[in-house]
């Protein structure tokens, strides 16, 4: 397997447990929006958003 | 005259019971985009990481992921003050949903395919709670 080819490969992998992890990311929400209210469930999207803009300046 | 009374009765109550249910299911649509363009800037920082994206492309692309998570901050703070006072959170959804557009017109001109592959996965599946906040924006 040429060095191109490995890193295909690996960079393939990466997004299937990409995919997965964002399905089950998914999953998890909506499974806990049933017990949270509407102030918990922003608190957890802030925080989210806050870590993204956060992590986009390094 | 009783069945009107009883019919006004059940509206109210279904009035009163549905309001707080939009802005619930707004929030859950929220904060399931968050976590999706989580794992969106998540797949870039992992393409940066094996060098089939630049640090350029990831600082353009990154530009309009921040953009979009800046008005998601804004429209959690309309959702939690409109869940108390009953505003109009009209200008807030608009403005995000026209980041998001931005951001996927963006996320098309990413020139390694198997990173553009990676964004659009995350953007398809954060689409569909982006498509409920679009369906309030329709029904208001």
């Amino acid at each position: 397997m040429d060095a191109d080819t490995l890193k295909l490969a690996v960079f393939a992998e990466e997004l299937a447990v990409l995919a997965a992890k964002t399905i089950s990311d998914l999953s998890k929400v909506i499974r806990d929006s049933h017990t949270k209210d509407v102030a918990e469930i922003l608190d957890d999207a802030d925080t989210t958003y806050n870590g993204i803009i956060a992590r986009a300046k390094i | 005259m009783r069945r009107r009374k009883i019919a006004a009765v059940i509206v109210v109550a279904l009035l009163l019971t549905g309001c707080p249910k939009v802005y619930h299911n707004l929030a859950v649509a929220s904060q399931a985009v968050a976590h999706s363009l989580k794992n969106v800037q998540d797949g870039i920082d992992q393409a940066v990481a094996d060098g089939v994206m630049t640090q350029q492309e990831r600082a353009e692309i990154s530009e309009y992921i921040v953009n979009v998570a800046e008005n998601g901050l804004t429209l959690d703070k309309a959702i939690r003050e409109a869940s108390k006072s009953g505003a109009s959170v009209q200008a807030q959804v608009d403005a995000f949903l026209s980041a998001f557009k931005k951001l996927q017109a963006q996320s098309l001109g990413i020139r390694d395919g198997k990173t553009r592959l990676a964004v659009s996965l995350g953007l398809t599946s954060a689409e569909t709670s982006v498509a409920i906040i679009a369906a309030f924006q329709n029904g208001k």
